[in-house]
Formats: structure tokens, C-alpha cells, sequence
């Protein structure tokens, strides 16, 4: 007669505790999924407010319009002298490739949104005691070392304009929602570079022409290539709206339309 | 089988074709900016004393457009064929006005030519006479200006001013003027002996409204008058107990808008020339001053007191308290809005740095800009007839005791032309006809 080995305490101990731990990680599993899912669509919406939200500087103007457009113009002295030396003596600057590992580049550092910087700010407390102003300026001068001058010129431009109203656009709900909304975003800036440089001579003012170029960015926000899907039928204002394109600095899209930017989808139109 | 591949293949491959497919995105780049372009005026050999003065007058008149037009000197030119088009191109000249003056009564004759088109464009005389020599040159101006740019200009504008001059503190007055917008031709409109404040010039330009207050210890009751420019004649059209102040002509027919108190605070009011029935137009607990109507009757700009501190509000004229929609949320102190021809900007002086400044807005509240700065105190913007220029009084400081105020005449944008009234004691409040 065969002895049935009854199982034994450790036999049991051994197969639960196999089990419960699996249950254990499955849950966490699960809940840690679950979790992952919940702060993408957080930050979706997240980014979703962010760029529909107005943002009104609400104060009166420090500078005056004339002053203004001075600073436009040295700012954009400034950013050209920053970009010109970088493109002569690196040609591989010109192949979109090189973009790509600009991206890689830009990508460790952190990105500060526009509310931390300003949270950064008005943490910072004016006129405490000496012991306490010592400390906090420590603070303040390691906060600053992180914002990039280009986003304190930004801020420090928003202050001076006084009551510019930021418009908030997205909440498209077609062609892939997020991408698009941040496409659309960034196209709207071009005009503001391209205006400057738009110039048109009387006898071609008010002459109902119009005419569409299609611009290809690189990652950098340089015009790769530009082309006249519309013609107005006059060949002086087609040239006139390619000299005004092709003299544009245009700012660098955002990674995440960088693609769209490369590969023509940027329309712009002259008036409309 | 090979069906069954074949219709995968094209599956995907028109699957892969959708998400390919061109999604562009349009952005408007916007009107374009009026290049500044280079022009001069001609005249060979021109000696005729008037001749000289028409073409100073003419080269003054465009130098107000520095934006669209840069005058250039024309001793540079005078050499050259009047059409040697490669000469003037090479110089980097658009336009090229050709005068030639002749005649005994004498006459003008202005040849616009276009470089770029290698031709004349435009031809234009007129017969010139001493007596009203300004007038005939800024008309034959106006002529050259629309053919080319096609829209009126400023040069047959007129400004109407408040001065002081020839006032003593022993006996203070102000009287109103009228001048070209260049600050010539100035000439006196009334005779008060007291003092006219808050004046306004119709439409049409033949009409001219004024507030008075009258000199003396008598009770002072603020009364509004009209004069016909023509016969120089005011009579009373509206004495109210309280202020009856701040009119402008509407553009309807015989109707004129104001601030009236005769309710109990300041209100705003249309009140018709002839019928002088008033109908309400603003209804609050805070006085409702300083109306400014546009050039189409529709919108109503006005300030109040109803937030606290005064504000820039906009309203329909239509109906009492009609889309009352408030405007400037911000400034310690608003006055004076005035709307721009099309009525979609309105120009407004604000308390800032311990002076008054001009600021532009855009009517739906959108787009403040300031205008002036580091310029004295800026006040009573007003808009030229082509919405490109304003005109304002500007105070400056002369002594510890002493400052003056005169009329300046700045772009839209805020960049400053030049003084207009100079010497002619302290010239307040300039409308400048639309």
C-alpha cells in the first residue's frame, strides 16, 4: 500500500506564499498601470488648459510702441548674431539630421513652463531682513542660473508690453488633437517674424492679389526650403512674399511637431 | 490565396496613404506694411516766386506720410531727362513729380511719373493764386497723394484749437481757433471774452460746436453753442441748468451727443439741433462724461465713473444703456476717448509716472499700446480724417512757475511729426476734421 504523503505545513507555506506574492505583484501591477494612465490624461488636459487659458498681463505699459519696436529690432539683431556664426562654419548644420540631435540635446534639460518661472518669481521676497535676504538671494541668483536667457528676455518682454493678451487656441478636436493644437500654436507665431520684412510698394497695395507659400522647417527653425503653391498671377508680389520668407528668422518648432515643420505642412499666406 | 495577399496589401498600403495624407496647416501673414518709397518734386529753372511756395508746400505735405514717403531733395535730379527712367531708378527714386508752372494768371501742371512703370501715371493742373495760394497747393497735394496711394490724405484737413493767447491774469479768456493741419493759416472763431472749452467740428466741416463758460462773478452755467463757419454766427443751443458740455456732432442729421447734468450727475445725451429734445443715452449712479461717436454713428465711446475710478466703456447709441461693454480695466486716472474714422481703435490720455499719456486700444479692449512717453503731459488725443495720425496737446515745462502747452502731431504708431502751434500761448483740445 502506497502512503498517501499528506501535505506538509511547508509544502503549503511554500506554494501560498508563491501565490499570494503573485497576486501582490499583480495587483501592484495593475494599480501602477492604472496609475501610468491617469497622469498621461492629467497631463493631457493639463497641456490641453494651459494653451486654451488667456493670459493677460494686466498693467499699464511701461514702454511706448515706438520703444518696443526698437526692442523687437535689437532682439532680433541679437538672435541673428547668435545663429549666423553657427551656420557657416558647421555646413552639416544644413541636413535635417543634424536637427535630430539637437532635439537629443535640448531633451535633458528640464523644461520650465511659463507658471513655474513666474512662481520662481514671485517667490522671490523684496526687502526682508539681511540674514533672510542673504538666504534667499542665494536662492533666487541659483534659480535664475537655470532659466535660459531667452526665456527671461521672454518674460521680461511680456512685463514691459503691458496688457498683451496671450491667446489661448487649441481645443481642435480633429487631426490629432494634441499635435495639431501645437502646430497650429507655433504657426501662429511665424507672422509676428515674417511682418518686418513684409513690404509692399503702393501700386501693389490694395490690389486684392494673393499668394500662399509652403515653408519647410528645420528642427532649429531654419527654412530649409520654400515654395509658391498660389500664385497671385503678379510676379512682383509672388517675389516680393518669397523675399519676405526667405529674410525671416523663424523661431525653432517644438519637438513634437518638428516633423510636420520638416515636412512642409506650414502654409502661409499672403494676406490670407 | 494570392487574392487574399493582394487585398491585405492594398489595405495597408491605402491605410498608410490616409495617415500620409497632407494635413496643412494655413496661417495668415497678414496685410502688408507700406514700403517707404523715395520720391521728389521736379521743377526746372523754377523761378516764379509762387511756383517756389506751391513746390515747398507740396514737399512739406508728403514729408507728414515719413512712412510711405521719403522726400528727397530734388537739386539731385534736376539734370536729368524727365524720363530717364534707368537714371532715376539707379538713384533708387519710385516717384517723380514733374511741376512746371506757367501763365499769367498762373498755372500748375504736376506730372506724376512712376519709375518703375517707366511712365506717367497721373497729370494734374491747377491755376494758383496768390490770395488763397495754401489752400490751392494742398488740393493740388491731395490730388497727387490719391492718385497715387488712392485714398484722401491729411493736406486739406483742418484742426480747431482752444487758446489762451492774448489772455492776461488779470483777465483770463480762451477763445477758439481754426488752422490747416499744418498749423498755418490760423484764424480766430470767437469772441467771447470767456471761456470755451470742449469744442468739436461736424462731419461735413461746416459746423463747429463749443462749450462757454462765461467770464465774470455771475453763476457760471456751462452752456454749449454752434457756429456755422461759414457766417461766423454761434447761437445758444443748449443751457441746462449744470454742464452742457462735451458735444460732438453725430452722424445723423442734426443730432448731437453730450454730457448733460441737469438730472442730478453727468450724463450722456442726444439731443436734437433743431427739436433741442434730449434723449437719454446713459442711465448710473457715476457721472458719464467725454462721448466720442464713429464715423458711422454706430458705437459709442464714453468714459465712466461707475467702476470706482474713471473707465473707457463702449455702447450702442441706439437705446439707453444699450451693450454697455467696458473697455480699460486698468490705468489710476482715463479721460478723454476718442474713436479712430472706422471706429475699431480709440485713443485715450492716462494718469501714468505723474503725467498724462496718450494710449491706443482697440475697441473690443484688446491691444493697449502706449503712445507716448518721456514727452510732457499728453492729452486730448484726436484723429486725422485718414485714422494715420493723431493730434494732441502736450504741456511742457518751461520754469518753476511757468509751462506751456502746444499742439503736436504724432503717427498712430507713436512716433512724433512735429509741432504744429507755436508761440500762440498755451493751445489746448485739437479736433481735427474727419
Amino acid at each position: 500500500m502506497k502512503q498517501l504523503k499528506l501535505p506538509t505545513l511547508k509544502f503549503y507555506t511554500g506554494k501560498s506564499l508563491i501565490i499570494h506574492s503573485v497576486l501582490v505583484a499583480l495587483g501592484m501591477g495593475i494599480s501602477a498601470f492604472q496609475l501610468i494612465k491617469l497622469n498621461k490624461v492629467k497631463n493631457y488636459n493639463l497641456s490641453l488648459a494651459s494653451r486654451s487659458v488667456k493670459v493677460d498681463v494686466v498693467a499699464m505699459p511701461k514702454l511706448s510702441l515706438p520703444e518696443l519696436k526698437e526692442l523687437a529690432k535689437v532682439k532680433g539683431q541679437i538672435d541673428g548674431d547668435i545663429s549666423e556664426p553657427k551656420a557657416d562654419p558647421a555646413p552639416k548644420d544644413t541636413t535635417p539630421d543634424t536637427g535630430k540631435e539637437f532635439i537629443k540635446k535640448t531633451e535633458t534639460k528640464p523644461k520650465k513652463s511659463l507658471s513655474d518661472l513666474l512662481k520662481q518669481y514671485s517667490d522671490k521676497s523684496v526687502g526682508t531682513s539681511k540674514k533672510k535676504k542673504s538666504k534667499k538671494q542665494l536662492k533666487g541668483s541659483n534659480g535664475q542660473k537655470e532659466i535660459s536667457a531667452k526665456m527671461r528676455n521672454k518674460l521680461k518682454d511680456l512685463v514691459y508690453a503691458g496688457n498683451k493678451i496671450n491667446d489661448g487656441t487649441s481645443l481642435y478636436g480633429d487631426n490629432g488633437g494634441e499635435s495639431a493644437g501645437i502646430l497650429q500654436e507655433f504657426s501662429e507665431k511665424i507672422p509676428d517674424a515674417i511682418r518686418p520684412q513684409w513690404k509692399l510698394p503702393s501700386y501693389l497695395i490694395d490690389k486684392d492679389l494673393r499668394c500662399r507659400i509652403r515653408i519647410y522647417l528645420s528642427a532649429n527653425g531654419k527654412l530649409l526650403r520654400s515654395e509658391i503653391i498660389e500664385s497671385s498671377g503678379d510676379s512682383e508680389y509672388d517675389n516680393r512674399a518669397l523675399k519676405a520668407v526667405k529674410e525671416t528668422r523663424f523661431p525653432a518648432p517644438p519637438e513634437t511637431v518638428s516633423k510636420q515643420a520638416a515636412r512642409g505642412d506650414i502654409v502661409l499666406g499672403f494676406p490670407l | 490565396m494570392f487574392s487574399k495577399l493582394l487585398f491585405i496589401v492594398t489595405f495597408v498600403l491605402s491605410t498608410l496613404s490616409l495617415s500620409a495624407q497632407d494635413n496643412l496647416t494655413v496661417v495668415a501673414v497678414g496685410d502688408a506694411e507700406l514700403e517707404q518709397q523715395k520720391i521728389t518734386f521736379v521743377s526746372k529753372g523754377l523761378s516764379n516766386e509762387l511756383g517756389k511756395q506751391v513746390k515747398s508746400i507740396l514737399e512739406n505735405d508728403f514729408s507728414f506720410y515719413k512712412n510711405t514717403f521719403k522726400v528727397m531733395n530734388s537739386s539731385d535730379y534736376e539734370g536729368a531727362k524727365f524720363d530717364d527712367f534707368d537714371f532715376y531708378k539707379k538713384k533708387g527714386l519710385s516717384y517723380v513729380i514733374d511741376l512746371s508752372f506757367s501763365g499769367n494768371p498762373l498755372v500748375a501742371e504736376a506730372k506724376i511719373i512712376n519709375v518703375s512703370q517707366k511712365g506717367a501715371s497721373g497729370s494734374f493742373k491747377k491755376s494758383i493764386f496768390k490770395e488763397n495760394l495754401r489752400t490751392l497747393a494742398h488740393e493740388l497735394s491731395n490730388d497727387i497723394y490719391k492718385s497715387i496711394i488712392g485714398k484722401d490724405s491729411i493736406f486739406q484737413s483742418k484742426i480747431i484749437f482752444v487758446s489762451d493767447t492774448g489772455s492776461t491774469r488779470r483777465n483770463p479768456f480762451k477763445e477758439l481757433y481754426i488752422m490747416d493741419f499744418d498749423g498755418k493759416n490760423t484764424r480766430k472763431l470767437t469772441n467771447h471774452r470767456g471761456t470755451v472749452i470742449g469744442p468739436a467740428i461736424s462731419l461735413d466741416g461746416k459746423q463747429v460746436l463749443y462749450s462757454l463758460i462765461r467770464g465774470g462773478n455771475k453763476k457760471r452755467n456751462v452752456n454749449l453753442y454752434v457756429m456755422d463757419l461759414a457766417t461766423r454766427k454761434s447761437s445758444l443751443l443748449s443751457s441746462r441748468r449744470g454742464l452742457n458740455t462735451g458735444a460732438v456732432f453725430s452722424p445723423k442729421p442734426g443730432k448731437v451727443i453730450l454730457t448733460l447734468s441737469h438730472q442730478g450727475n453727468a450724463e450722456i445725451y442726444e439731443m436734437d439741433i433743431n427739436t433741442k429734445e434730449a434723449r437719454r443715452l446713459t442711465k448710473s449712479y457715476a457721472p458719464d462724461v467725454d462721448p466720442s461717436i464713429n464715423v458711422q454713428g454706430t458705437k459709442l465711446a464714453f468714459l465712466s465713473g461707475r467702476p470706482g475710478k474713471p473707465m473707457i466703456y463702449t455702447m450702442d447709441p441706439s437705446g439707453l444703456e444699450k451693450s454697455v461693454k467696458r473697455v480699460s480695466f486698468i490705468g489710476q486716472f482715463n479721460a478723454t476717448p476718442r474713436f479712430n474714422p472706422t471706429g475699431d481703435e480709440i485713443a485715450f490720455s492716462s494718469w501714468l509716472d505723474n503725467r498724462f499719456d496718450i494710449f491706443r486700444i482697440n475697441a473690443d479692449g484688446t491691444g493697449l499700446y502706449r503712445l507716448t512717453k518721456d514727452f510732457g503731459s499728453n492729452e486730448d488725443p484726436t484723429y486725422s480724417n485718414d485714422g494715420q495720425f493723431i493730434a494732441f496737446s502736450s504741456q511742457r515745462v518751461i520754469s518753476r512757475t511757468q509751462a506751456v502747452q502746444n499742439i503736436y502731431i504724432m503717427t498712430r504708431d507713436g512716433e512724433v511729426i512735429g509741432q504744429v502751434t507755436k508761440g500762440f500761448g498755451n493751445c489746448i483740445t485739437p479736433r481735427w476734421s474727419k
